[in-house]
């Protein structure tokens, strides 16, 4: 059916009896034609409960699909850039995957439930290019985008409030572990997983049980201060843990219309890593390839201290002879940091450390604008990585 | 080079064009092979054995086999030469009148029947065209430049605009104009008898999924002219003996055959060809592999998707490459009775095209799964024309048909009947008194060259030839090189710019390409 933009409509998630009641600021957006909350109460107090006890995210418009069939782990090969081959059963991993000329599409998550079964969980949809790449693979994609509802559960007390909630032995989950619990006769995945840098768990089941699970874990929370989290707060945990961002920190490799050096390759993201050139060919890996051993990367991805305490979103960074070397593509205040963070594309030929990078601010005041020269230093990312993230089993804090 | 490789090149598909390619390679001493799953070379020159008689598989008729590649292999040393250079047309309407031509020559006198006009404005437009399909044949020859790339591209395309520049302004102009939209207009323009403007469109679509009103059907008309200049010639002993003399050729020059053998798939080892795994299992190596079927095939079943981009993929299956023209072959008894009555038209190549709408109507009957009710026919007699072929009392008249779609609504024994029908009435028509001679019929749908050919659709060219399917774009642009993604694997059949027809260009094209890549390595 096709919709003139008049009729269209922003659809709820299955939460949303449960979000809407929370939500005294009523300030919702659009994600992925669901509407969701922006902020439930104050984004402070939200971020805080992500940091300091436990925070409760909607996360079901994330687009999903399930993945079947004999060449479903080729597929997936030949799609990501990863050896999905590596990828245990029950075991969860970030992913990247490229057009053909190796510019990045989307990054997300793979889920393996076993030999044959995968669920692909990403921003953007993509079924037309996940149907075309699964010409010649013995392999089922089906959307589940609305039928499954997913929660993520992140903050230092997170792993103690599923286990109050009865997930037995959830604290022995190692990190990028999946399980699958039933709970009062629903079948729940939960990975340690999440967005947010720190302790943290992603649940995920059919959305019939929805509010049954809400209801659960904002009981089983009460105790060790589980709080609703809107997605301004996740946002801001999410720049801390120093994660990229589609549409945000690159452009989805399905956006672009325009021809000439919008899109970003893996490698000029600092995804290097997720980056397999040994393990049989994959989508990009030829453009990928050339890249890699002509050094023609454009652009790197840098993690910045900016000097002040005024954040530096969308600034421009130049060197020290005031030449124009990149920009700021996510920046914040980190309160948990106690500094200006930012992340930023830059000219792959820049020296990042001796370049004498300075980031052009504008603040406004009462309307009054000023400009800043912030001074930058390269810094490692995350900005944010707290030990408990990793140690298993998982603390009680 | 290495000798870890059984052979310094595979060719697959020992047709036209995979023979030639062997040859150049193996003229610059390469050690190659060429494998075919049939029994016989040629593709679709194949010899075919119909009822004690041998035919060519599919091509009946040579419209521009390059005469410089002849030269190049020294053919005629291989026994090739013509048995006629240049057969004239008689094209026919629904009453069973004629109006002879050549698209060769000028001799207006053969043009009986049409007005004093048609016959003043013919070889003003006649030269035209071939001054146009010189362009054509200019950029056939040219390996296609690569879509914003470097300066042996800035090259070629400097090259064909100086070409065009030649032309005069005036004429670059008319080129310009008449370069991408349709013959229908262009004749409507220019002549008054419909059934010799049909004569002319039935030389643009023959062998294309076009009808005169297509877009683009004139480039499709310089390209037949491109290749000589409008000459149609037969070799001496059919169209099998330059399959033959090709063969000859390449295992002069050292190049090995191995029939019976078809190839089940590219050997790719870290993203570079190794060999071909034949359908018996049999692994035979080589550090270049070059494709002779369509690149479809070749890219989709022979390397296989998982070697190969989403993107690319999807552009390579959605090669326009579905056929439209069939091939009829009659058996005929003792013609002596008939052929004084006919004797012109035994020698002639004769055309059914009683005007363009006929020819349109026809082509729109097949865009929905339907035969052709009146379709366009090209007939000839290739015993009668080729005089060397005389010890049999019997004769061979072989007929391409359009149109027929490759896929088919209803039952496809009863089309093949029909099809069959139309095609003996209207032979009839053209020689009247044939079906009395007939004795044996073959009908060869574009699914049956499909299964006999190896490739995908059974299309005259391996793939449509439209502007999108052209030069640098042909069959998609990251493949107008020859040059597969997977190294060592290349093309060199009709699906390859320039395209189909038995020019042996894109064999020659590509041979020259291999070879500039691969000595650098
Ligand atoms: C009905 C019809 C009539 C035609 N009439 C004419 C005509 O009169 N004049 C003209 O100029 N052109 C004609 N053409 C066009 C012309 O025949 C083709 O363009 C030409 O044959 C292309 O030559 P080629 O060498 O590229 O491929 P082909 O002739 O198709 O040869 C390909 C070869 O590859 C082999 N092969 C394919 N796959 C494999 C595999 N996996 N393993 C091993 N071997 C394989 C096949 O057996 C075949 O021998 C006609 C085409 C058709 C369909």
């Amino acid at each position: 059916m096709i919709m003139a933009p008049y009729e269209s409509q922003v659809l709820t998630t299955p939460f949303h009896p449960r979000t809407s009641a929370y939500c005294r600021t009523n300030h919702w957006a659009n994600w992925s034609g669901y509407t969701t909350v922006q902020v439930y109460t104050d984004v402070q107090l939200e971020y805080f409960a992500a940091r300091n006890s436990a925070a409760l995210f909607d996360l079901s418009p994330m687009t999903k699909y399930d993945i079947t069939g004999p060449s479903a782990e080729a597929f997936l090969n030949r799609l990501l850039t990863r050896d999905i081959r590596r990828l245990g059963v029950n075991r969860v991993a970030y992913v990247a995957w490229c057009n053909d000329d190796g510019m990045l599409i989307d990054d997300g998550t793979v889920f393996r439930f076993a030999n044959n079964r995968f669920r692909l969980c990403c921003q953007e949809r993509h079924l037309p290019w996940l149907l075309d790449s699964a010409f010649g693979f013995d392999v089922d994609i089906t959307e589940v985008t609305e039928s499954i509802a997913a929660l993520a559960l992140q903050g230092p007390t997170s792993c103690a409030v599923l286990k109050s909630a009865g997930f037995a032995g959830i604290e022995n989950l190692r990190p990028f572990d999946l399980a699958e619990y039933e709970l009062h006769g629903a079948s729940i995945h939960i990975s340690r997983t999440g967005f947010t840098g720190d302790l943290g768990y992603e649940l995920w089941f059919h959305d019939r049980h929805a509010l049954d699970v809400w209801d659960a874990l904002m009981e089983a929370g009460r105790l060790y201060g589980i709080t609703p989290m809107g997605s301004q707060a996740l946002e801001m945990t999410r720049i801390e843990a120093g994660f990229i961002q589609a549409n945000v920190d690159f452009l989805a490799g399905g956006r672009a219309t325009r021809p000439g050096g919008n899109l970003r390759s893996p490698l000029e993201l600092g995804l290097d890593w997720l980056v397999n050139f040994d393990k049989g060919h994959f989508n990009g890996r030829r453009a990928l390839l050339a890249e890699h051993q002509n050094r023609t990367s454009r652009f790197k991805l840098v993690g910045l201290d900016v000097d002040g305490n005024k954040p530096a979103n969308d600034a421009l960074l130049y060197d020290h002879r005031d030449r124009e070397i990149g920009v700021v593509t996510s920046a914040m205040w980190s309160p948990t940091c106690k500094k200006s963070i930012a992340i930023a594309s830059i000219k792959h030929h820049v020296d990042a450390d001796h370049a004498g990078i300075w980031a052009d601010i504008y603040v406004q005041r009462e309307l009054k604008w000023r400009r800043i020269k912030a001074t930058c230093r390269v810094v490692e990312r995350p900005f944010f990585n707290p030990p408990r993230r990793r140690i298993t089993p998982a603390g009680a804090h | 080079m290495s000798t870890r490789y059984n052979y310094d090149a595979i060719v697959i598909g020992a047709g036209h064009n995979g023979m030639v390619c062997a040859a150049y390679l193996a003229r610059a001493r390469r050690r190659v092979l060429v494998v075919d799953a049939a029994d016989a070379v040629g593709g679709a020159l194949r010899p075919i054995d119909f009822n004690g008689l041998s035919v060519p598989f599919a091509a009946q008729l040579d419209y521009g086999l390059d005469r410089s590649l002849v030269d190049d292999l020294e053919l005629s040393r291989h026994g090739f030469s013509y048995a006629v250079e240049d057969i004239g047309s008689s094209v026919f309407n629904r009453d069973g009148s004629r109006i002879d031509y050549a698209m060769s020559n000028d001799d207006t006198r053969s043009l009986a029947g049409v007005s004093k006009d048609d016959a003043r404005q013919w070889p003003e437009f006649r030269q035209r065209l071939i001054r146009f399909s010189g362009i054509i044949s200019d950029i056939a020859r040219r390996s296609p430049p690569r879509l914003g790339g470097d300066s042996a591209n800035a090259r070629t395309w400097l090259a064909i605009a100086l070409k065009l520049r030649r032309l005069g302004r005036s004429e670059m102009r008319e080129f310009l104009r008449i370069g991408a939209i349709n013959i229908f207009d262009v004749l409507e323009e220019q002549f008054e008898n419909p059934t010799f403007k049909a004569a002319i469109a039935a030389e643009a679509v023959l062998g294309h999924h076009l009808a005169p009103r297509s877009p683009n059907s004139v480039l499709t008309l310089l390209m037949r002219l491109a290749g000589s200049q409008g000459k149609i010639a037969l070799p001496r002993g059919g169209m099998s003996a330059l399959g033959a003399a090709l063969q000859s050729a390449c295992e002069s020059r050292g190049v090995t055959f191995r029939m019976n053998a078809l190839v089940r798939r590219v050997v790719i080892d870290n993203d570079m060809a190794r060999g071909v795994e034949l359908d018996d299992g049999t692994i035979i190596t080589a550090p270049t592999v070059i494709s002779s079927t369509d690149p479809r095939t070749t890219c989709l079943n022979l390397v296989g998707a998982d070697h190969l981009d989403t993107g690319f993929v999807r552009r390579v299956r959605n090669i326009r490459s579905n056929g439209c023209t069939a091939r009829i072959d009659f058996l005929l008894d003792n013609l002596s009775g008939f052929a004084a009555a006919s004797a012109l038209g035994l020698k002639r190549r004769l055309i059914y095209a009683p005007d363009m709408d006929t020819i349109e109507r026809a082509f729109n009957d097949s865009k929905y799964g339907r035969i052709s009710a009146e379709p366009l026919v090209e007939l000839v007699l290739p015993t009668m024309l080729d005089a060397s072929d005389r010890e049999s009392r019997q004769h061979l008249a072989t007929a391409l048909v359009q149109y027929v779609p490759y896929q088919m609504i209803g039952d496809i024994n009863m089309a093949r009947d029909t099809l069959l029908e139309n095609t003996r009435n209207i032979a009839e028509l053209m020689l009247p008194g044939f079906k009395s001679h007939i004795t044996a019929s073959r009908v060869l749908l574009p699914t049956d060259i499909e299964h006999g050919l190896g490739n995908h659709g059974g299309h005259w060219h391996h793939a449509e030839i439209a502007l999108d399917q052209f030069f640098m774009l042909r069959p998609v642009p990251a493949l107008a090189q020859y040059q597969l993604p997977v190294a060592g694997i290349w093309l060199c059949g009709a699906g390859c710019h320039p395209g189909g027809g038995i020019s042996g260009v894109p064999g020659r094209n590509a041979a020259v390409r291999i070879l500039a890549s691969v000595s650098l390595r």
